[in-house]
């Protein structure tokens, strides 16, 4: 069981004048770091590893779930709906961040082309981004795993040469 | 030298609930016993204002308070319960501009997806075994954002806050030369 902190506990500071130093806080430190060898750590991580295998069979699963989500801010996007630009580029963001956590490292690759380019461009082509969602739904349909899928690699690539011409031409049009 | 992640109060804040079951089942893994889950922003706030975590992880792309909002929230030393609180921002962004206004914003360690075990492992023992002393300037409280000190450092002196202030230094190669 956690101990609590003490709140009254004030660390010690320095002031400079522009700035004040203040130590670092060890509680955390004096509480929880214990002797151990590196085959303890080596354990504590293997367990670890046991927990999220045996969260795997899931993981096709999930990645349909936030495929839907995707799909949908997809749609209000192209609605033109209220917040939806907010909305489409975290469903983007988290298909980046997940994708490849979740077994998917192509799909995670497609997003964050996308990601990227919303980051940068003040509008992305509709045709673009249709472009991005179909590679990712054509990667998580034909359940590809790996990084080095033939045809999933080539899908990437197209991706990449579509985003780096629209860039091209963005900078060239700012002259 | 090890964690022992059962004497230690996690707070995980993903509007993902499918990355919060992947964090939990590493802590756990882990030895973590206390995981607390908040699914948004607000109430990743909410909850450290009322269970005091030790550690929170976080991601940045969530509705109703982002991740930074929430870490600037958490980094207020008139009105947090903790401000020292080690925050783990955990994102799929990695570009540098993306990594400097997690620094600037408070955040103490950054992780880059795709998780794996190592990769958090590290993290939580870096904020736990070595914290970093905090600053505190008019426009800024939170951990030290330099790593290291640079003895020729030439830029500016953001601690000063304010309008930047150039501290020219003499280059090392320039300090070596024998006069």
């Amino acid at each position: 069981m956690p101990l609590p902190r003490d709140q009254n506990h004030q660390p010690d500071s320095v002031d400079h004048g522009t700035h004040t130093v203040i130590a670092p806080v060890r509680d955390l430190a004096e509480r929880a770091i214990t002797g151990g060898s590196a085959k303890d750590v080596d354990a504590m991580l293997a367990k670890a590893e046991q927990n999220l295998a045996s969260l795997k069979k899931d993981f096709p699963e999930w990645m349909a779930t936030e495929f839907a989500g995707l799909e949908a801010a997809w749609d209000n996007y192209k609605g033109k709906a209220p917040g939806s630009k907010a909305l489409m580029f975290r469903k983007v963001h988290d298909m980046r961040g997940q994708a490849a956590t979740l077994g998917y490292p192509l799909a995670g690759r497609a997003a964050d082309g996308l990601c990227k380019l919303m980051d940068t461009l003040a509008v992305v082509p509709d045709s673009v981004v249709e472009a991005h969602i179909q590679t990712i739904r054509v990667i998580i349909r034909e359940n590809v795993n790996v990084e080095d899928h033939p045809v999933g690699v080539m899908m990437i690539k197209a991706l990449d040469k579509l985003s780096y011409d629209l860039i091209q031409q963005a900078l060239k049009a700012r002259g | 030298m090890r964690v022992d992640f059962a004497k230690l109060r996690f707070l995980i804040v993903d509007d993902s609930q499918f990355m919060r079951k992947v964090l939990k089942a590493l802590l756990h893994g882990f030895g973590a016993r206390e995981v607390l889950e908040a699914e948004d922003g607000a109430t990743g706030l909410e909850t450290f204002m009322t269970h005091g975590p030790d550690i929170i992880i976080l991601d940045w792309e969530m509705p109703i308070l982002d991740g930074l909002e929430v870490t600037r929230m958490i980094r207020q030393p008139t009105t947090s319960v903790n401000p020292f609180a080690p925050i783990i921002m955990i994102t799929g962004h990695s570009e540098k501009r993306r990594v400097t206004m997690a620094r600037e914003a408070g955040v103490t360690e950054f992780l880059v997806k795709p998780i794996s075990s190592k990769g958090l492992y590290d993290r939580i023992l870096t904020v736990v075994a070595f914290p970093r002393p905090f600053i505190r300037t008019k426009n800024f409280f939170g951990p030290d954002r330099r790593r290291g000190s640079v003895n020729n450092y030439a830029g500016p002196e953001r601690r000063k806050g304010g309008e930047a202030e150039v501290i020219k230094m003499r280059p090392l190669l320039e300090k070596t030369r024998k006069t």
